[in-house]
């Protein structure tokens, strides 16, 4: 592996230092920037390790918002019984990556930082209108995830800017969430592609609610206000939600690559839509499998 | 490079290092702890270096060794007890749940850890918790058996 300088801050104050002259990277887990310095697609002088930054590692719950600190782990996510109650689409999101072995050193900021079209928690957190908190020389700031991810492996953060929080409304009461996940296989699999649902239905009847967010099949995790509009007052049957899935499969922009090409992510997209969202209006299972 | 502070299966020890090198390349060249197997290249793919590092199931190739300080890590050289395996080693054993060899020391920590938490875990527990180490021998078939072995001698022992 390529040489890098090593530094560990014990606060805040000194990551943002140790970041400030645009050569350093942060990292936590390393789960995902060890692979790509290894294949020589990440290049750094120095890692700024912020795993010993323990007060970044929560989940808090307090009137309604859920505040999540950046170091959190998946494992974390996946046993945190507050997650499941209020945003139980980010914990099944968290479940579905790697294996243990990567849950327990993967972090929320991380797969918020690496900005991957394929990252797990960004779908859910697209459809939560979660917002990130970002701690620089100059300052804090907050901006919604959508604004924080640019494009594959881009982000807005300044080069001394880290993420500290991921904070969001819990799901109003009745709504319905899932996360269902294409990979090309059940275990330690990437998303192929991936789709997280809200539901909320007007007494059982015509959608009175409804958000949608696709993964691995556009640069960045992408919402589908076309597919929502459409389905807002609508019953859902196989046909609406048929429909839907065809306009969620006509807003994302895939790619050919080596897990899939762009016309099966095209194609899986419209079946995870509407295989979710039937899912989600037939029975009261948030945590129904695909 | 850098001085680390690291316990490794109950042993208290100072080490340098480069930065670069990972905690894998730390436990089995440098202290040639040769349980600890890179099978996928360090990628974090294959589970063959999985160890324990302060009680948790980590890929030990995705970890820098420099992260590990201050660390306690258990490599499957700290799970056999003086002479004896380890029920778990015992149990891949005699399941037949072992054949190249090359993943079992990681198959058998998650086991371990799955265990811990999990003391009676389904087949799909079990196969979950296996995820992450990949087998091309055993079909998995013994190794699920393996630990369904493992689990009933662990809860006779306590």
């Amino acid at each position: 592996m390529q040489e890098f300088d090593f530094v560990v801050p014990k606060t805040l104050a000194e990551a943002c230092q140790m970041l400030s002259d645009g050569y350093g990277r942060p990292v936590a887990g390393c789960t995902d920037v060890l692979p790509q310095m290894r294949h020589g697609k990440l290049k750094t002088e120095r890692l700024v390790d912020l795993s010993r930054i323990k007060s970044l590692a929560y989940i808090e719950h307090s009137n309604g918002r859920i505040s999540i600190g950046a170091l959190t782990t998946y494992e974390q996510m996946v046993t945190d019984r507050q997650l499941h109650d209020y945003a139980p689409v980010l914990a099944q999101a968290a479940a579905t990556v790697g294996c243990r072995q990567t849950r327990n050193r993967g972090t929320l900021g991380g797969n918020l930082g690496n900005a991957s079209p394929a990252g797990d928690t960004l779908p859910p957190l697209l459809i939560l209108n979660a917002q990130v908190v970002l701690a620089g020389s100059s300052g804090e700031r907050r901006m919604a995830v959508s604004d924080l991810l640019l494009a594959p492996g881009k982000t807005a953060l300044l080069p001394d800017e880290i993420i500290t929080s991921v904070g969001f409304e819990a799901l109003p009461r009745g709504m319905r969430s899932l996360f269902l996940k294409l990979g090309n296989r059940q275990g330690m699999a990437v998303s192929v592609a991936s789709v997280a649902l809200a539901l909320q239905l007007d007494g059982g009847g015509p959608v009175q609610d409804v958000r949608i967010a696709l993964g691995a099949v556009a640069p960045t995790a992408i919402r589908c206000p076309e597919a929502e509009k459409f389905l807002i007052g609508q019953q859902i049957d196989p046909i609406t939600a048929g429909a839907a899935g065809r306009l969620a499969a006509q807003a994302c922009a895939p790619i050919d690559d080596v897990r899939a090409s762009a016309a099966y992510r095209r194609h899986a997209i419209q079946v995870l839509v509407k295989r979710g969202l039937l899912s989600l209006s037939n029975d009261g299972d948030s945590h129904a499998d695909n | 490079m850098l001085t680390i502070e690291i316990t490794v299966n109950g042993t208290y020890q100072q080490i340098q290092t480069a930065p670069n090198r990972s905690l894998l390349d730390l436990l089995r060249d440098d202290l040639g702890l040769t349980g600890v197997k890179d099978a996928c290249g360090q990628e974090g793919e294959c589970g063959a270096c999985t160890v324990l590092l302060d009680g948790k199931l980590v890929n030990s190739c995705l970890v820098l060794a420099a992260q590990a300080d201050g660390r306690e890590v258990t490599t499957i050289e700290g799970l056999q007890q003086l002479e004896r395996l380890h029920p778990i080693q015992q149990a891949f054993v005699e399941a037949g749940a072992v054949q190249c060899g090359y993943c079992t020391p990681g198959a058998i920590l998650s086991a371990y850890d799955l265990l811990m938490h999990t003391p009676h875990p389904s087949d799909e527990q079990i196969r979950e918790a296996l995820s992450g180490n990949l087998c091309r021998c055993t079909g998995y078939t013994k190794m699920v058996a393996a630990v369904h072995h493992a689990e009933k001698e662990l809860s006779h022992a306590s």
